[in-house]
């Protein structure tokens, strides 16, 4: 069986020495952002992407990979034990994960939370191998037309899932697809907003500008917050679930993992939503109803598994694709293309070793997470009560280094202060951020394939209605603009959303009112 | 001051600055889109939603939140001084300096706590980046070494 087959492959590659390192050290260092304050997956991300360069492909997309799913295991143990979601996906984890740390059930609420992800991800890790293929075979009949659909319903979807309003949102996307478009233009060799800058024709530092907007404004506005403090932390006592945890855990866990897989796959979805679709799921079903909110642990195990699920669903439109579900997929995108690793169907063709190791790495990355999750949770415990002010003066240094360490030049830390002080200016005008980084990362492509298909085409704009999968998914594309548009739904989107970017902050706010 | 109109506003300044940029660039190479040609289409879009943000912001008014200055430009000025050092003055100077110069950011407990967090930033960025990763980076200041 070929599936076999590339799964044994890419347990290979993955179980190879160096390349468990790094799954260990990304899954490590996902959950220590998950846990720690002030600092959200997004802007570590950003601020980790740098000293990735210095790995080989494989290991470095593994690594990052690792604290990509790490984080939200690490999200949900100050959402149990601190009431503060250390990541959006695990706001909801919040509602009752907390009320039954409060009833000195810290213990059981983490072991749900964290087999119910590990259930998720084994059972995604499998759809992707599944699933993956299968999408690249219909990817690599795409031309132009269809590339140019396709990223439209990426930057469609990145404002869907962005919170708040909706042409702020879209502005971003615009002005990320400006920002792209810096540097020489690979079909005319013109430059365009270089402003004479040696430095800029080859396009703005990814991971400076990344840094930029999500790490230092990021640290700005969580100091503003929190002031630097420390944060109240309930106790663990018994680890195991009971048998009636168990047995009101497992089919929430299941339902988790369908919603989460389908909601993942689909472009908009992520984590965030697919937890909320859970938590509202498993109320509705539920026979207890009441219990919600007052620590019922279907309320942890349903949302645990869906966002695990989801996010790792998120894998399968980038690897496929190369359409980044949301910013940090984007982030991840970034990273590979700075690795000379075009993300789309070419990466199962040309780099299988990449493709089913990467597979392969997340089923292990979820086993590595469910022991540092349940065994060593007390060292995570004690992270937590780390102040603040201790740890933002490393971050920043981490941050600067990282910036000048992707190509050695001083400019990049320049845009990077720059782009600082515009991350935080758009998050006091209340701009949603992330958009923007989808935009940049999406722009170039859009820039080119648009004008391949316009120059195929004799400058004819109908071309689209003549390629059947192109005006599918343009018809896609514009039946969920209208969705976003409906008012009533709207308001649940906002919900769902709510916090999608400062619930990663340490801010303390209370999920849902 | 009403916050989205500023926001407006300053979308609106970007569409027109990006359409000032591409004017002298060819939008029309030979028949087909040139290089300005995408910048235009998204300026236009840019142009338009700024225009929407202002005058939802004149509808519904919202206040524009204070900024807090210290942090922010705290964190700045110290990546600034980690890229004006780093080049010449290697990097234990520069990482000190620009976890000093960030670490005012916040009212540290002491002077004491400041200064060992500091040190053990620098061991850690000397560490990491110069042994661990083996970056091309000088460790002391070049007029030394």
């Amino acid at each position: 069986m070929d599936l076999l087959n590339n799964l044994i492959y890419g347990m290979g590659v993955a179980l190879s020495l160096q390349n468990l390192g790094f799954c260990f050290l990304g899954a490590t260092l996902g959950t220590l952002i998950g846990v720690l304050p002030g600092i959200g997956p997004l802007a570590t991300f950003s601020i980790l992407l740098p000293i990735s360069f210095y790995l080989p492909p494989v290991g470095a997309i593994i690594m990052l990979s690792g604290v990509y799913y790490g984080a939200q295991y690490g999200g949900s143990i100050t959402s149990i034990l601190v009431n503060i979601p250390g990541e959006a996906s695990t706001v909801v984890t919040c509602l009752d994960g907390h009320q039954m740390a409060l009833q000195g059930r810290a213990g059981a609420a983490l072991a749900v939370a964290a087999l119910g992800s590990f259930f998720a991800g084994c059972v995604v890790t499998l759809f992707i191998a599944i699933a993956g293929p299968t999408l690249v075979k219909l990817a690599l009949l795409f031309g132009p037309e269809e590339y140019v659909a396709l990223l439209t319903l990426g930057l469609v979807s990145g404002v869907l899932l962005s919170g708040g309003s909706i042409a702020k949102a879209i502005a971003m996307v615009l002005i990320g697809i400006l920002l792209s478009l810096v540097g020489m233009d690979v079909n005319s060799g013109v430059e365009r907003f270089t402003f004479g800058i040696f430095e800029l024709s080859d396009g703005l530092g990814f991971t400076a500008v990344s840094i930029g907007l999500f790490g230092i404004a990021e640290i700005a506005s969580s100091l503003e917050d929190t002031h630097g403090e420390g944060r109240k932390i309930e106790k663990i006592d018994r680890l195991w679930p009971t048998r009636d945890d168990f047995k009101r855990s497992w089919a929430p866990v299941l339902r988790g993992t369908a919603l989460g897989t389908l909601l993942g796959i689909l472009p908009g979805g992520g984590g965030t939503i697919a937890a909320f679709g859970a938590y509202s799921l498993e109320r509705k079903v539920s026979r207890r109803p009441e219990m919600f909110g007052r620590g019922a642990v279907e309320g942890v195990a349903g949302p645990e598994a869906a966002n695990n699920a989801a996010s790792q669903a998120n894998f399968i439109p980038m690897l496929s694709l190369g359409i980044p579900p949301n910013a940090l997929m984007a982030l991840m995108m970034g990273a590979m293309i700075t690795h000379g690793i075009t993300p789309g169907p070419q990466v199962m063709v040309r780099q299988p070793d990449l493709f089913w190791g990467l597979i392969a790495s997340m089923w292990i990355g979820n086993l590595i997470l469910v022991i540092l999750n349940l065994p060593l949770i007390g060292i995570w415990v004690s992270l937590l009560r780390i102040k603040y002010v201790f740890l933002f003066p490393g971050i920043l240094v981490l941050a600067a280094i990282g910036a000048f360490a992707e190509s050695n030049q001083a400019f990049d830390i320049y845009v990077l202060t720059g782009f600082a002080v515009l991350g935080y200016a758009l998050k006091k005008l209340d701009f949603p951020v992330a958009p923007l980084l989808l935009g940049l990362v999406l722009g170039k492509q859009l820039d080119e394939q648009l004008r391949r298909a316009l120059l195929l085409s004799d400058g004819d704009w109908m071309t689209f209605t003549r390629h059947p999968i192109a005006l599918g998914l343009l018809m896609f594309t514009a039946m969920l603009a209208v969705l976003i548009a409906l008012p009533s739904l709207r308001r649940s989107r906002d919900e769902a959303l709510q916090g999608e970017e400062s619930a990663s902050s340490s801010a303390p706010k209370s999920p849902i009112a | 001051m009403n916050r989205d109109v500023i926001a407006g506003s300053l979308t609106l300044a970007v569409g027109v600055a990006t359409l000032w940029l591409v004017a002298r660039l060819p939008a029309d190479a030979g028949g087909t889109a040139g290089a300005a040609y995408v910048p235009k289409l998204v300026a236009y879009g840019v142009l338009a939603t700024g225009a929407f943000i202002s005058a939802q912001g004149l509808r519904t008014p919202a206040k524009m939140v204070a900024w807090s200055w210290r942090p922010i430009s705290a964190l700045v000025l110290g990546v600034l001084a980690f890229g004006v050092l780093v080049e010449h003055a290697g990097l234990v100077l520069a990482s000190g300096c620009c976890a000093f110069v960030g670490s005012l950011a916040a009212p540290f407990p002491g002077w004491k706590q400041r200064g060992v967090t500091i040190l053990v930033i620098c061991v850690l960025a000397v560490v990491i980046f110069k042994y661990l990763l083996g970056l091309n980076i000088s460790v002391w200041p070049t007029w030394i070494s």
